[in-house]
């Protein structure tokens, strides 16, 4: 199966890639100014303390020194120390992955679960009033922004109805699907309206492809054909354009989980930013690049089994 | 005579547009005997695939509609059907193959389950079986190594291979009848060959009747029993492939024959039909072709000339044909 070398050789290929993310935000993050030791021990701190704790951390050599020690231990399986949780990154990280991870797979099942319903309802009722409901639907929800809209959804369902959290993530897994609930929602809506429209769009390309007239001719019914033809063919496009669109949502986590602080990943950058938490910022910046390798990856693979004449 | 398994009877084929009902098939009538080919013949636009189509009831526009007529399958008015009997005419009773054969195959399944899944949903076998009887049929086909081919997808064959391929699944439900709308259009010259010789070669061995949607009358020559010739919308002529290749007693099919590359006149110049077909929206009255007919009348002009048979199995709607055949214009020399 040579159309699947690739699987090999490509993981091989992102190392220099994710080498050269590492690099640049290297730089990034000390070009911002601000200390974060001035910044955890307060304005009352004395030179000398500060000089000593530079010095624990490393933070007194120059940026290429750091930036080697951080390759060095990266190859040890060593991200360093978090200066404000004063524990290794890597086991920071590990607390916070499963509630990001978990809000991603709710966010995207969601997702699909309201596309394909709705994207083949559009197509089959094409032109009558389903399909310019379904399309009016999404076209709306292109236009509001994801936060916004996850802000009003938790006006009313969590600050009004009482219905859902307004924060936090829970214990057991039937906590974190109430919990995760209204923010997998905004991802889910954001991610559709996208979606539906596009899938819709294909599905009506290929209904009227020849292949089908052919199917017709042999005599197989609508409905055969339908799910064993035209959803496939139509999948294709859409299958790509939802890589393109997970890529963007990891970096959405940012927000999505600022606004219901929930702890994962996404709001740590963001605390982890003004905190000058150089460490962790680096951390999650490898593991969100790492993970829009991944995805793209896997929609490779995909589009690769679904679609016999691609070569990659 | 053989059994008559097709007969098609005043075919009229209608297309709703903005501006008002078009007429794209008006009172089309021939029949198909077991075993003959047909070659439906025609300029672009004249209303060939729309005919063939309509037997299948499949017209590739949901404005299109069938409305007139009858379209009789060994006796019984198939226009009658519901859509689920229609559906078992289909496949089963008659086939239909069609010009891009790249198109009309779904490019992300195997030809295996392509050719397999008509047998699958109306025999009811399972998988495995099913491809057995693919395999077989992509043998009559001509294809080499069927068993291994089974699982090659539609784009790791030939053009012409794929014409075959898509044979294979208009057969596999064993219909008696094929309609192959252009089948050689879009190949190259010797695979032309070779797919008209394999249509040939099932027609005697599966006593299939083979109705041939071309525009090459070459085409005609080397495989037809029978032609009709249709110009926009209409019948024009209909005899048996001699008769009309020799003697043609329409001034159309005359211009026709003249205007076909032949072996005779290899530098000249290729006399055409001058003018064009007219559009649907914008026909002339009496003689479809009166405009671009170099012996038209004013009785062409006056009323539709009717579909008059002039010999057992020739039929010419023309109303000059005796004069232009005294002339020794139009028939035998
Ligand atoms: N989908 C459609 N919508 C509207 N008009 C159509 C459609 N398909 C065909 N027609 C019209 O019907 C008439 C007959 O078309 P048809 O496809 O049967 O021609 P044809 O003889 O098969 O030509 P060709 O040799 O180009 O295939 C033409 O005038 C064409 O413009
Ligand atoms: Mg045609």
């Amino acid at each position: 199966m040579h159309r699947f070398n690739f699987v090999i050789f490509r993981p091989i290929q992102m190392i220099p890639v994710l080498f050269g993310i590492s690099l640049i935000t290297f730089i990034l993050i000390h070009s911002i100014p601000g200390d974060p030791i001035r910044i955890l021990l307060g304005p009352r701190a004395t030179q000398e303390v500060i000089a000593a704790v530079h010095a624990q951390y490393g933070l007194d050599k120059p940026i290429y020194i750091q930036y080697g020690y951080f390759l060095l231990n990266l190859t040890k399986g060593d991200m360093g120390r978090s200066i404000v949780f004063k524990m290794p990154v890597l086991a920071l990280i590990g607390e916070r992955i499963t509630a990001t991870l978990f809000l991603l797979t709710y966010g995207l099942v969601f997702a699909l679960a309201l596309t394909l319903p709705l994207a083949i309802i559009a197509a089959i009722y094409r032109g009558r009033f389903p399909d310019h409901f379904i399309r009016l639907v999404s076209t709306v929800g292109l236009g509001f922004p994801a936060f916004w809209l996850g802000i009003m959804m938790m006006i009313v369902f969590s600050v009004w109805l009482g219905q859902f959290p307004v924060s936090g993530y829970g214990r057991t897994f039937v906590q974190h699907l109430h919990h995760l609930f209204l923010p997998s929602l905004t991802i889910a809506i954001a991610l559709s309206a996208v979606l539906v429209r596009n899938l819709r769009a294909s599905l009506l390309v290929e209904m009227d492809s020849d292949y089908v007239a052919a199917c017709r001719a042999k005599g197989l019914p609508e409905r055969w054909i339908f799910y064993r033809h035209v959803i496939r063919n139509s999948l294709i496009p859409t299958i790509n354009l939802l890589g393109v669109n997970l890529g963007w949502l990891i970096g959405g986590t940012v927000v999505i989980e600022t606004v219901f602080s929930v702890p994962g990943l996404g709001s740590l950058l963001v605390s982890s930013i003004f905190t000058r938490d150089y460490m962790v910022v680096m951390a999650i910046t490898m593991v969100f690049a790492c993970a829009i390798v991944i995805v793209n990856f896997i929609v490779d693979i995909v589009t690769v089994a679904l679609d016999p004449r691609i070569e990659l | 005579m053989t059994a008559k398994v097709l007969e098609v009877e005043d075919l009229v084929v209608t297309i709703h547009t903005a501006s008002g009902v078009l007429t794209a098939i008006d009172g089309v009538s021939f029949e198909l005997h077991e075993g003959e080919v047909l070659g439906l013949v025609g300029e672009s636009g004249s209303g060939k695939t729309l005919t063939g189509r309509a037997i299948l009831r499949l017209l590739p526009s949901r404005r299109m509609a069938i409305q007139r007529g009858a379209i009789r399958l060994n006796g019984e008015d198939i226009t009658k059907f519901d859509e689920t009997r229609m559906r078992r005419v289909r496949g089963r009773s008659v086939g239909m193959i069609f010009q891009n054969p790249t198109s009309h195959l779904d490019p992300v399944m195997t030809v295996g389950s392509q050719i397999a899944e008509s047998i699958r949903f109306y025999e009811g076998l399972p998988r495995k079986e099913s491809l057995v009887r693919a395999a077989e049929l992509l043998r009559q086909v001509d294809i080499p190594d069927p068993a291994v081919r089974l699982s090659s997808f539609p784009h790791e064959f030939s053009g012409g291979m794929r014409q075959r391929v898509m044979i294979a699944a208009a057969l596999a439900c064993r219909p008696k009848i094929l309609i192959a709308d252009e089948p050689t259009t879009a190949l190259d010259v010797t695979v032309q060959a070779q797919i008209l010789r394999l249509l040939l070669g099932l027609r005697e061995r599966r006593g299939l009747s083979i109705i041939l949607v071309t525009h090459d009358l070459g085409v005609v020559a080397q495989t037809c029993d029978t032609v009709a010739v249709m110009y926009a919308g209409r019948l024009l002529e209909r005899a048996p492939k001699r008769n009309l290749l020799r003697g043609t007693l329409h001034p159309y099919t005359m211009g026709l024959i003249a205007s076909q590359p032949g072996k005779g006149k290899p530098r000249e110049e290729l006399p055409s039909i001058f003018g064009q077909q007219p559009s649907l929206s914008d026909l002339p009255e009496g003689c479809r072709f009166h405009p671009r007919c170099d012996y038209s009348e004013a009785q062409c002009r006056a009323a539709v000339p009717p579909l008059e048979e002039v010999d057992v199995n020739h039929q010419t709607a023309c109303r000059r044909w005796r004069e232009l055949a005294k002339q020794k214009i139009l028939g035998a020399a």
